[in-house]
């Protein structure tokens, strides 16, 4: 691969990463102000005048609005979004102890709808006018259509209340000592086995659809019409050949939906309790907290620029059509 | 793939479901542990500081003590940490005899000096009980001995007791030796407050924020019990989750349903579900009319509405009976005055008093002008509230748009007088002088902006005299004068409904003494202490969890080998 070719495209891509997350602090900025007095909103609409005028000063608000937005950018690069007004710590502590609790759910709920989206869709296209293609086009349909939480309320009421098989709530047990080591991490898969299933349904239908639909485009390519002439066998034909070459959408929306793991999945977390940053969003939204709100809004943002962004070199390093 | 690899794998699914579960339940101890939901969780363990509902609701009555308190059954004031007390004929003075032996969690013992040390922490530096010991007149307070405490006040009080013994106007003891030298209200979002050390039945835990916290039996209690190891709230935003948690077994009881009538009737009947409705605190569900706006800015529309709104109807349809409705403007009736009882139900006086006010019905059966914003909470049942008000005021032509409101936003309203009525949940009891903050000028939950200098001289008046004749003449005029008035009407008499497994536990909420919370657990008797025994989940030794989990890994890792041999083969 040509080096040079490499640098340049890193190059632009930090360029446009630096420039996409200006805009979205600077977004997050405006809206703090454009819906009214910015101290306000951070004080809560409960605090008193004089706590108010306090939080202008320490903030910074009563200076120019120029001045703001370079003290709050500054600040944003630095790490310090301030404090929290439910939790009263740094806002940045607050987000951070969720992170590993959103990711656990999010990114494996992610990992296993990519891998089962897209061997499934690919088997759909293999086995096109057959029973198998058609069913699991319309289950897929159908759960994409589903809303999530009602996905998750059905699998709760289903396989938790009725069932009993997995817990309904939490990320751990709350009878008996606080599990430890193994049992612990068990105990949290345990837990997670429900949230994850309502989402993995969900992005898996997404997964399986775009699969689908790109591996059926490729079908008719002459590299497929040569290989199989050449007597490959129609697994490998479709999941080494056909994946290959038609995996490139996916890898794109992968990042996408990677990047937004890092704010959780709200409804299912909210539905199932799981302590993490979608909890933290409903909460924060809830008890009016800017500063947590907007800090998840800016981390979000980052998150899904990035991911975004090693998708695009993943696809660069993958695709010679995208190098030259 | 053929049958058999199927079955393998299948086979390997369940067993890793098993042994998750088995290895999760086999944790638990033969202890005897309770969780019940709850909706939020503390921002701090110390309910001195702040408005924080979990730590004053819940973590105080856990984990510290008052010098006396509230009995919701009898509306009764109890001895708490304080034995007994005696109080000056003039009412300045208050003697409070102190528990001997009592000992903080960390096994110092209890003592007067915490008292003063609170008391004056709490004044000092703006504690969230300060306006209610400010406005009590607190001059000094004396600490003759180790257990003696002296109140002296600068004004004949009466209700100091009271005071001292609400929810949210009496401050929990603090340990002196923990806090003193230091900025007690500084850090306290920490979870908790870095030292969480009280003289309540159970001591702190954990604290998983935004999941549960725990609390556990303090062994060294000043009163009898508590018969439970631990008490874990599990935090549930979201209500409808209650019900399915509950009867999956997650949880031995719910939060409050009243909010939630639709899980409350699928609840009812439910095997070993059992539901109760309990007076926690004085609460009543109001109608507060802002009188700045128009039409309640007119005595005659106002009265309208307290003869349009049916409260029976608002109790049965709303609250399944559960939550009886009320005629008397305090919890309890204290002070109750027979002759100044809320309007009845009666449409047609209704009508008659709309068409004086000026709103006479058009050929559309509307009341033009008539019309206005209701807004609420969306807990406590309060938002149906609204629906059944609008549906009552439609029949006398008063056209309503209703506005269910989150619990910010509907008090951020409120207090800035940004509505036409409200329907609220609040304290208002159980005595008389509990009303004053709803109906005194600048009154805290004044929302209404009602003002009447008598009103106002009355309460003073009544709070200030110990002449029992006094009092009573006081708050009986106050009670016709508000008919009179009409800013507010008193809707229902508000009790939790809440929904517990009564096949684990006996002898819950069915003690005579219940202590400012339903859920003070260590008045649990010996009968259900058994029955909760019995539900202690099995152990299984760990040699075996651990051939389990070595088998599953086996299989697993066998049929990935079978598979990829198999793939290979075909290659």
């Amino acid at each position: 691969m040509n080096k040079r070719k490499l640098a340049v495209f890193l190059g632009k891509k930090v360029l446009t990463i630096s420039i996409m997350l200006f805009f979205a602090v600077f977004i997050t900025f405006f809206l703090m102000r454009v819906t009214g007095d910015p101290a306000e909103l951070i004080a809560g609409p409960l605090a008193k005048e004089a706590d108010i005028e306090r939080i202008r000063i320490e903030y910074g608000l009563d200076r120019p609005i120029y001045e703001q937005f370079v003290t709050y950018f500054t600040k944003v690069m630095t790490g310090d979004f301030g404090y929290s007004l439910k939790w009263g710590r740094p806002v940045f502590q607050v987000v951070t102890e969720r992170l590993g609790t959103s990711l656990t759910l999010s990114l494996s709920a992610q990992v296993i709808s990519l891998v089962f989206g897209v061997l499934l869709g690919t088997y759909s296209v293999k086995k096109r006018g057959k029973w198998q293609s058609e069913t699991s086009s319309i289950i897929s349909l159908v759960l994409y259509a589903t809303p999530v939480f009602l996905i998750a309320m059905i699998l709760m009421y289903v396989f938790g209340m009725y069932l009993r098989l997995f817990p309904i709530s939490g990320a751990v047990s709350l009878r008996g000592d606080p599990s430890q080591g193994i049992f612990y991490v068990l105990d949290v898969l345990w837990h997670a086995v429900l949230p994850i299933t309502a989402l993995s349904c969900w992005y898996g239908a997404i997964f399986f659809r775009v699969t689908r639909a790109s591996v059926s485009e490729v079908l008719n390519s002459n590299f497929m019409l040569v290989a199989r002439s050449k007597g490959i066998s129609e697994n490998t034909l479709y999941f080494k050949h056909a994946l290959r070459n038609a995996i490139l959408p996916v890898i794109a929306l992968a990042g996408l939906y990677m990047g937004s793991s890092f704010v959780g999945a709200l409804m299912t977390e909210t539905v199932f309790g799981w302590p993490g940053i979608g909890r933290l969003m409903y909460d924060s939204i809830l008890a009016r907290d800017a500063n947590v709100t907007s800090t998840i809004l800016i981390l979000g943002s980052l998150s899904v620029i990035v991911a975004s962004s090693i998708a695009d070199l993943i696809i660069f390093l993958l695709d010679p059509r995208v190098r030259s | 793939m053929s049958k058999k690899e199927i079955a393998v794998l299948v086979a390997v699914l369940v067993l890793t479901i098993a042994s998750m579960n088995l290895i999760s339940t086999t944790k638990a101890k033969q202890e005897i542990v309770f969780i019940t939901a709850t909706d939020q969780g503390p921002d701090t363990w110390n309910p001195n500081i702040k408005l924080d509902i979990a730590a004053i609701e819940e973590i105080a009555a856990d984990c510290y003590s008052k010098l006396v308190k509230i009995n919701p059954g009898t509306m009764t004031i109890i001895p708490d940490i304080a034995a007994s007390w005696e109080i000056s004929p003039d009412m300045k003075t208050y003697t409070f005899n102190l528990r001997h032996g009592v000992k903080w969690h960390d096994g110092v013992e209890f003592t007067s000096a915490d008292v003063k040390w609170t008391i004056d922490a709490v004044i000092r530096d703006n504690g969230f009980q300060a306006p209610s010991l400010k406005a009590a007149g607190i001059i000094n307070v004396e600490t003759p001995d180790a257990y003696t405490v002296v109140f002296n006040l600068n004004r004949t009080y009466n209700t100091f007791l009271w005071d001292l013994a609400g929810l949210y106007s009496g401050p929990v003891m603090l340990a002196k030796h923990v806090f003193e030298g230091t900025d007690w209200k500084a850090g306290n979002n920490s979870g908790n407050n870095g030292n969480p050390i009280g003289t309540g039945a159970f001591k702190y835990f954990e604290d998983v924020k935004g999941d549960h916290w725990t609390v556990v039996k303090n062994d060294d209690f000043y009163l009898e019990g508590p018969y439970i190891d631990k008490v874990t709230y599990k935090i549930t935003p979201y209500l409808p989750t209650e019900v399915p948690l509950l009867k999956a077994g997650e949880i031995d009881s719910t939060y409050e349903l009243a909010g939630a009538i639709s899980d409350l009737t699928d609840l009812i009947g439910q095997p070993g579900i059992s539901i109760v409705n309990y007076r926690v605190s004085p609460i009543q569900i109001a109608a507060q009319m802002n009188l700045r706006r128009a039409p309640f800015n007119n005595t005659n529309f106002r009265m309208a509405m307290a003869y349009a709104i049916n409260r029976d109807d608002i109790s049965k349809r709303v609250y399944l009976g559960g939550c009886p409705s009320t005629d008397v403007y305090v919890v309890n009736g204290s002070y109750y005055n027979p002759n100044a009882k809320n309007p009845p139900y009666n449409t047609t006086k209704a009508e008659e008093l709309l068409d004086a006010a000026g709103y006479p019905k058009g050929s559309d059966g509307w009341r033009a002008g008539a019309e206005f914003e209701l807004i609420s909470f969306r807990t406590m049942g309060t938002f149906d509230v609204t629906q059944v008000i609008k549906e009552q005021l439609a029949k006398v032509g008063v056209q309503v748009d209703v506005v269910g409101l989150d619990d910010v936003t509907a008090k951020a309203r409120s207090r800035a007088g940004n509505f036409d009525m409200t329907i609220q949940g609040g304290y208002c009891g159980p005595h008389f002088s509990a009303l004053a903050p709803h109906v005194v000028t600048g009154g805290a939950r004044n929302f209404m902006n009602y003002s009447n200098p008598e009103v106002d001289a009355l309460f003073a008046k009544a709070s200030s005299s110990t002449n029992e004749t006094e009092i009573r003449e006081s708050y009986y005029r106050i009670q016709e004068i508000l008919l009179e008035d009409m800013p507010r009407l008193a809707l229902v008499d508000y009790r939790l409904a809440v929904a517990y497994r009564a096949d684990r536990w006996k002898g819950l909420f069915f003690f005579p003494e219940m202590m400012n919370k339903y859920w003070e657990w260590q008045h649990f008797t010996a009968q259900s202490l058994s029955v909760a025994q019995e539900n202690g989940t099995p152990l299984i030794p760990t040699e075996y969890l651990i051939a389990i989990v070595v088998a599953v890994v086996a299989v697993a890792v066998a049929s990935g080998l079978v598979l990829i041999r198999r793939a290979h083969r075909k290659k």
